[in-house]
């Protein structure tokens, strides 16, 4: 199947938001990309509720499954098919609150015999499983109304089941007909948010976690540039993100963003109509994607310590962007992305230090169960930002030797990467960087902080200052604020707060805290 | 509006597997079938947007456009004219420049009378693994095509290489593409064999596939890859073909090197190239190429 003709269907999609009313493919029945073939004798059967009429071949090349074990006379494959895009659709517009996809009549076509949203079952040999072809547009809304194309066999494809098949193709399809209803969306919207889709109306499907590998294996990117070329699979993985704040804000997120991009109409890029929508569901994006990149980390092997995705153990690790004993690199963050550093800590004062100024940069520190050089991750035990060029004391005054992670994430829209080179470890490695530690500022918030972070819920009332810029935290790692141990600049450039956000005390970290604790005890 | 969806169509139509598989639809990331990974006909080989050229002088440094060369005004290198980041922070989204990972493919060369045939793996770990492969970095020599050992982000600060390739990508170290100051001249009124010294008229120019606020300048075959100079070297009936395109290479030197890519697929190019049949083992290229007195 030449790719040259899917150029061609995307000529045509393209031609038809502004040519409303002109049919802008074919339908199966009709010829076109993937059709029935002429030797084809082609059916049909309509749903007892008359939602969805599926079309199919009893005989020629792209014969379906004749299988009829109850003897109604009509196939149960293709029965299969629109029962369950039936039940989908029922599914999205009245579980989810979405619109349902546009008619037929509402752009002046009547086709496939019926009102009925089509389907057609064609062998599409193994290039795709499934589309969903776009029939014609409205003029002035720009919605437009489909058909859903479905492999007609599944034959050599490997899912573990025919139904199993149709749930994902089905319901992602359909998905896409939907999103007509609203806007014209981008790749990492569209895609993501139809594997998102598929995983609400029926979350044990496996479709949704490998898709997310997709996402995961490049989260440096910002989510709203998957990258060129033939292959989105990055723009498939978004499905990670949209779970990740339907989960934390409400599933009505989604129907936000897609009544939001609807508003605006192409107007504004589609991630600052997201933030908008993230905020009109009564979350915040900047709140929302440190956490996001966070519970990411805690993924795979790693998961298990720290807070993360209820499905994190399914989920492919991420790699590290560099890692050592020491880190020396010149870091490039970009805007909504996130990148991963992993150190083999040899042990006490952990040193950050950048040698410009990291725009809206917000950085984590993670400890590795069991002081191992990789595993399991706990929650976060320090925070911090670089909105100023220099050297600061992340965590202090000592950490155990072993591994820890950095995450670093930008969670703003923003034009291009912020960058400097940045050196992690002791006070030695990040002075021979030539990074100059972060001149004392006597408390005031200079927007640079740092701090470990309470998971103890213990609170720092021994003289933390206001500073809003981070949400940085600096009250005692044990949970103990009367022993002397609480943060001060000590001349780091740290200043410190306590951090309102405390979330429950995690194993792993409980373990890095007795440590703390005995180390603190063994002190003369 | 159907634009994007008929996307996921184009992933599966490569893949070649059910990209919504319960079976793990992407796991065949790394498989380097033959599947086709382009869109159609990469236009002509006519003059690219934001090409300044004239007829070369033989050493002459390719004068970039003031009007169309991409860049951030912030990165500008005063003395070259040219800017010192290009648009680097976006080529590295675009191109999925890799940092730290020096690409794992090679090049080999065996003569054939006054001609190199040199192979390139720009394989990059497949057509799904792509973007987080790097990119093959070369350099023409007397003793043939040899590999420059640098990462993705290295190159962008290098004038070691002339030329690198990824998948069915291949760029010039020059404008926008790198820091140094190699183009090429597309001679298709030319065959490889006649092309004995540059042709007066040849236009020389260097890879300007962004515009000047660092927007992607695309090769017009629906997929939105960079337009790179030497993207005439490829059509799409069906499978990657080669138009047998030749192009003379100015590099940083001054010397010319005269190119033309004989395949794409390790076998099977015939059969594209006459009947639109998939070959076998993609981005496997054969180039042949001579330097001119």
């Amino acid at each position: 199947m030449g790719v040259s003709r899917i150029a061609g269907v995307f000529g045509l999609a393209s031609v038809v938001l502004v040519a409303a009313d002109a049919r802008a493919e074919p339908r199966p029945t009709e010829g076109g990309l993937w059709g029935f073939d002429p030797a084809d004798v082609v059916t049909s059967w309509e749903e007892p509720t008359g939602l969805v009429r599926v079309h199919y071949s009893i005989e020629g090349p792209n014969v379906t499954l004749l299988t009829d074990a109850d003897a109604d006379a009509v196939p149960d494959f293709p029965q299969l098919v629109a029962l369950t895009t039936a039940d989908a659709l029922d599914y999205f517009t009245l579980v989810q609150g979405l619109r349902e996809p546009v008619a037929e009549t509402e752009v002046g076509v009547e086709l496939g015999g019926s009102a009925a949203l089509d389907v057609y079952l064609v062998d599409f040999g193994g290039a795709a499983d499934g589309r969903f072809g776009v029939d014609a547009c409205t003029a002035e809304s720009g919605y437009c109304s489909g058909f859903l194309t479905i492999e007609n066999d599944f034959a050599g494809y490997g899912y573990p089941s025919l139904e199993d098949a149709v749930r994902v193709v089905g319901s992602h399809e359909l998905f896409h007909a939907i999103q007509a209803a609203y806007a014209e969306l981008p790749i990492w919207v569209s895609e993501g948010t139809a594997t998102w889709g598929t995983r609400r109306y029926d979350d044990s499907l496996l479709d949704f976690i490998n898709a997310c590998g997709g996402y995961l294996a490049s989260p440096g990117r910002p989510i709203y540039e998957p990258p060129l070329g033939p292959v989105p699979v990055f723009a498939y993985g978004t499905a990670l993100w949209w779970e990740f704040i339907s989960t934390r804000a409400g599933d009505s997120v989604i129907e936000e963003l897609l009544l939001a991009l609807d508003d605006a109409d192409g107007a504004e890029p589609a991630q600052v109509v997201m933030e908008q929508a993230i905020a009109n569901a009564g979350d915040t994006l900047a709140d929302a994607w440190p956490v996001f990149a966070r519970y990411n980390l805690a993924a795979g092997f790693r998961a298990g310590a720290a807070q993360s995705h209820e499905y994190a153990g399914q989920l492919d690790p991420i790699d590290a962007d560099a890692e050592g004993p020491t880190l020396d690199l010149n870091a490039r963050l970009y805007p909504l992305a996130a990148t991963y550093w992993r150190i083999d800590h040899a042990g006490g004062a952990l040193v950050f230090g950048a040698d410009a100024e990291l725009p809206d940069a917000l950085f984590s520190l993670h400890p590795v169960g069991g002081f191992e050089s990789d595993g399991a991750v706990g929650d976060a035990i320090a925070e911090w930002d670089a909105a100023q060029a220099g050297s600061q004391v992340v965590y202090e005054p000592d950490l155990p030797a072993g591994g820890y992670w950095i995450v670093a994430t930008r969670p703003v829209i923003a034009d291009g990467s912020a960058q400097g080179r940045v050196c992690i470890g002791s006070a030695d490695h990040v002075s021979g960087c030539g990074i100059e530690p972060i001149p004392d500022n006597g408390g005031d918030d200079d927007g640079s902080s740092s701090g470990s972070v309470d998971e103890t819920g213990g609170s720092d009332e021994t003289g933390a200052q206001d500073d809003d810029s981070t949400g940085g935290s600096t009250s005692d790692a044990t949970g103990n604020s009367s022993d002397g141990g609480a943060i001060d600049d000590g001349g780091s450039g740290c200043s410190c707060t306590a951090q309102d956000d405390r979330r429950p005390l995690a194993g792993l970290w409980m373990m890095l805290a007795l440590v703390l604790l005995r180390r603190r005890r063994n002190e003369p | 509006m159907n634009l994007r969806m008929i996307e996921r169509l184009f992933l599966l139509t490569v893949l070649a597997v059910p990209a919504c598989g319960d079976d793990g639809g992407n796991a065949d990331a790394g498989d380097d079938s033959d599947t086709s990974e382009t869109t159609p006909s990469p236009g002509s080989s006519g003059t690219p947007p934001g090409m300044t050229s004239g007829q070369s002088t033989g050493d002459e440094t390719p004068t970039p456009d003031p009007d169309t060369t991409a860049g951030n005004n912030s990165d500008d290198n005063p003395t070259t004219g040219t800017p010192a980041d290009n648009c680097n922070d976006q080529m590295i989204l675009d191109l999925g420049l890799v940092d730290g990972t020096i690409s794992s493919g090679d090049a080999t060369n065996a003569a054939d009378g006054d001609d190199w045939v040199s192979t390139v793996d720009a394989t990059a770990g497949g057509i799904v693994e792509a973007p987080n492969n790097p990119w093959i970095y070369l350099r023409f020599t007397a003793e043939g095509l040899e590999k420059v050992d640098i990462d993705d982000i290295q190159a962008l600060d290098s004038t070691d290489w002339d030329i690198a390739a990824k998948r069915f990508g291949i760029r010039l170290n020059g404008g926008v593409g790198g820091p140094s100051t190699v183009s090429a001249a597309i001679l298709d009124g030319s065959t490889y064999e006649e092309i004995t010294a540059l042709p007066d008229d040849a236009m020389m120019a260097s890879d300007e596939f962004y515009d000047a606020d660092c927007n992607l300048i695309d090769d017009g075959t629906g997929q939105g890859a960079p337009n790179y100079r030497l993207t005439p070297w490829w059509t799409y009936p069906g499978c990657v073909a080669t138009t047998f395109v030749p192009f003379v290479l100015e590099l940083a030197d001054g010397s010319h090197v005269k190119l033309v890519i004989e395949a794409y697929y390790q076998a099977g190019q015939d059969g594209c190239n006459d009947n639109g049949m998939m070959g076998m083992g993609s981005a496997n290229f054969s180039w042949r190429w001579a330097f001119l007195e």
